[in-house]
């Protein structure tokens, strides 16, 4: 409890830079291009300016911490090091499952100084703890909402999407820091800010199975299909999602259910605000979906 | 605690019963002990040719391709040496490349 009051803490402080670092994660440079490109022009809204980790490395992601532990925390262990060089106070972290390797990382350093020791044997430093690691989204809850509903132009009338937070978003809590139930409003509260009607339904954290994705593609076509029902069952004409990794799976599988084009909640913003590039990002979507938005009349 | 049963199992050497998912997970480490970040085309290529199963998803692959939602040339971390002395920490200096 007490770790998570202090985590909580880490998030709320630093708000409203001119320029925002962030993580990108392996899947921004190419699965997920688009949203990167939304949220490029995003922060731009807010007025900050992007910049990149410079050098960073992958976070290590699932197969590094499920075979060999140690290597997952020292990989994760650079990019907090590099941060800590570059004088980075905020670094917001883009794809969940990086948010929490990362995390789970600098909790370690912090309280396991035997792993710390390890990591100055090899990086020849070890790390403050000065960074604080938030999620990208941050930028847009709180005082900032305002800004970006007064950058609305294009409501999103009749768009009625379920929103899916998947598996990391708020979990683990305690690692995490967040509040889960006000913190998942707070999103809901923005995306409604768009014009977006979104639904109530019960598989807002059903795992999507994306981590399985590539290796038993016919479980996850299920775990898919299971989802995109229940989403069509409520009423639903799109998913909105926070994470790369659930955005390409929940687009790429499922077999038996009509599918159901999958916004960033970055995208749906673009849309919204018009920003530049908008629909070059939804040409890069595997379940088309323009259909969709000019039935709609928001194209 | 899984994290730590599979990492004894695999130290010790056992037959892996998922080889897929096993195979999965060499691969992307692979790729991030050669450039420090994971090239997904390769790595994808690479993982068919593991498992032998080269056309399964292939008209998936292919679409995520043209859609220009794969990367086709690869980054890499500037410092490999960097890259490099982790792997070496974690698995010793004689692990297979």
């Amino acid at each position: 409890m007490v770790q998570k009051e202090r985590n909580k803490n880490d998030l709320t402080e630093g708000q409203g830079h001119s320029r925002i670092y962030y993580y990108p994660g392996c899947s921004l440079m190419s699965s997920a291009r688009e949203l990167g490109e939304s949220l490029f022009q995003m922060s731009r809204i807010n007025g900050s300016w992007l910049s990149e980790l410079q050098d960073w490395n992958c976070c290590g992601a699932s197969p590094a911490h499920s075979v060999n532990q140690d290597y997952a925390l020292l990989l994760a262990g650079r990019n907090l090091l590099l941060a800590e060089r570059q004088g980075i106070d905020n670094l917001h972290v883009i794809c969940p499952s990086c948010f929490v390797r990362l995390r789970t990382a600098a909790k370690t350093f912090e309280n396991e100084p035997d792993k710390n020791e390890m990591l100055e044997s090899v990086l020849g430093k070890k790390y403050q703890g000065s960074v604080k690691l938030k999620f990208f989204l941050e930028m847009m809850t709180e005082d900032q909402l305002g800004r970006f509903k007064n950058a609305v132009i294009n409501p999103l009338k009749g768009l009625k999407g379920v929103l899916y937070f998947g598996c990391l978003l708020t979990r683990p809590e305690w690692l995490t820091g967040f509040d889960v139930r006000p913190y998942e409003e707070s999103l809901n509260e923005m995306v409604r800010s768009l014009g977006v009607e979104t639904v109530n339904w019960g598989y807002a954290k059903q795992c999507c199975g994306s981590h399985l994705a590539v290796t038993k593609p016919d479980t996850v076509d299920d775990m898919v299909d299971r989802i995109r029902d229940q989403a069509r069952r409520v009423g639903a004409n799109c998913m909105i999602v926070f994470c790369p990794l659930c955005q390409v799976n929940l687009e790429l599988r499922g077999k038996n259910v009509e599918p159901l084009p999958v916004f960033y909640a970055s995208e749906l913003l673009g849309m919204a605000a018009k920003l530049p590039g908008h629909k070059g990002w939804l040409s890069k979507h595997l379940i088309d979906p323009n259909p969709l938005l000019s039935s709609l009349n928001l194209v | 605690m899984m994290d730590a049963l599979r990492e004894m199992a695999l130290e010790e050497g056992v037959v892996v019963g998922e080889p897929d998912i096993w195979a999965f997970h060499r691969e992307f480490l692979k790729q991030v002990d050669k450039r420090g970040r994971v090239y997904e085309l390769e790595f994808m290529a690479r993982f068919k040719l593991s498992t032998m199963n080269l056309f399964q998803d292939m008209g998936a692959g292919m679409k995520m391709l043209l859609k220009g939602r794969l990367e086709l040339l690869p980054q890499t971390v500037h410092k490999l040496e960097e890259i490099r002395r982790i792997g070496d920490a974690c698995y010793g200096p004689k692990r297979k490349k």
